[in-house]
């Protein structure tokens, strides 16, 4: 009883390639892919080795999770960051002789009664966005995309990138665009909507996964060149990702012919 | 000055409200009148060189990977994918898809394709360079500035800038 503690305590550890080395040898053997059953307990080893590699493979996803929300949590922080001193800056410039300005110009038209850009979910509507929540949109495009309707898919997340160009759902809308072009082996149309996203939102929740998909689209293409840029930037940028991993081991794989 | 507030003509970028950020492609663009969304690819496809194969496609299914521009209206519910083609001679020409929101679906139905205009390139101009006037709402026009990305034809895809709006 107390082996098998320990082992499950060093599989939680992430030990998984240990645990197999002090094991005793029926288990190696069978973990080894040997006939099981010599010993009278080689059947419960046999099932505690299978186990402890079930939780060894839990415990990296739990990792990337990990390296995720991370992220992301950094990746909000700088966004608020941003939008307070935006919020700030418009507070203090907003001067009356400003109210008589060019509606043209990249700021909310006057008397929409909004004092700046909001960038959440369920808000950040363009101005007179009556109808469908973001959220609405966000969930019939996926419903669409579930349902193997791609076409229609990228209409309403369209529609919604239109709508709410600043929603925190945008940026989700428009990576499953990228997505379902990538998907369909339409490599340069999903390289533009990841590019798109990329300047659009620079320092989103998933900016990592966009500059993975913007490199697998380059490789894609043949840019090899473009594709390891790409790489290269989102190791540089989001070393924690679960996506930086990834561009770690293409950009150690060999190119393609 | 109240008139003009009404419009709502809102040039939106679709940025990351001010972050800083290292230099990025250009940016699609959202120009807002009231209930109608023109969105512009800062880069978009140019999928056809010969406006007959294109009507034939937009006719048959929707296209949203091919859109250059896409214009949303609230009353009625509709969306307007617009399509490129460019010839040989440098006449860009505009299709377009119409679809309606069917409430019932939950989806948008395509109700007709069509080929909207044609235009001849700008004189002296090296790649091709075309002025487009885009419907957004009754009292707007959006002028968009479309280039070639090369001189060479095919062309494969263009650039897109939105230079003015016309009230009437």
């Amino acid at each position: 009883m107390i082996v098998v503690l320990f082992l499950v305590f060093l599989a939680g550890s992430g030990c998984a390639v240990a645990t197999r080395a002090l094991a005793p040898p029926a288990a190696a053997a069978a973990a080894a892919g040997a006939p099981a059953g010599v010993t009278p307990g080689g059947r419960e080893m046999e099932e505690l080795t299978r186990r402890l590699d079930a939780l060894g493979s839990r415990s990296n996803d739990l990792e990337n999770a990990i390296a995720r929300v991370g992220a992301r949590v950094e990746a909000l922080e700088r966004r608020l960051d941003a939008l307070a001193a935006q919020l700030a800056h418009a507070r203090a410039s907003r001067a009356p002789s400003a109210a008589e300005g060019d509606a043209t110009a990249a700021a909310p038209a006057p008397g929409e009664g909004r004092e700046g850009p909001e960038q959440r979910a369920g808000g950040g509507a363009a101005p007179g966005a009556p109808g469908p929540t973001a959220r609405d949109l966000y969930q019939a495009g996926m419903a669409k995309f579930r349902a193997g309707e791609a076409a229609q898919a990228v209409l309403i997340f369209y529609d919604l990138i239109a709508r709410y160009p600043l929603d925190l759902l945008r940026e989700s809308a428009q990576f499953q665009v990228g997505e379902i072009f990538f998907r369909e082996r339409e490599f340069r149309e999903a390289l533009r909507e990841f590019e798109d996203l990329l300047a659009a939102v620079p320092s989103g929740a998933r900016t990592a996964d966009v500059l993975l998909k913007i490199g697998l689209s380059y490789r894609s293409l043949k840019d090899e060149a473009s594709a390891r840029q790409a790489w290269e930037r989102l190791t540089r940028e989001y070393p924690a990702s679960a996506a930086s991993r990834q561009a770690r081991v293409l950009l150690r794989s060999p190119r393609p012919r | 000055m109240r008139g003009l507030a009404r419009c709502g003509v809102l040039l939106l970028a679709l940025s990351g409200v001010g972050e800083a950020a290292a230099p990025q492609a250009s940016q699609s663009l959202v120009l807002v009148y009231e209930g109608s969304r023109l969105s512009v690819k800062a880069a978009a496809p140019v999928p056809y060189s010969d406006p007959a194969r294109m009507l034939v496609a937009l006719q048959q299914a929707s296209l949203p990977g091919q859109y250059a521009m896409v214009l949303t209206r609230d009353s009625p519910r509709q969306l307007v994918g617009y399509v490129l083609a460019v010839e040989r001679e440098g006449t860009l020409s505009l299709g377009s898809q119409l679809h309606e929101w069917d409430a019932g679906d939950r989806g948008y139905r395509l109700l007709q394709g069509e080929l909207s205009r044609s235009y001849p390139p700008l004189e002296g101009n090296s790649p091709w360079t075309w002025l487009v006037t885009i419907t957004v709402g009754r009292e707007l026009q959006a002028a968009l500035v479309i280039r070639a990305a090369s001189r060479r034809w095919p062309v494969e895809s263009v650039s897109i800038s939105v230079t003015r709006q016309r009230t009437h």
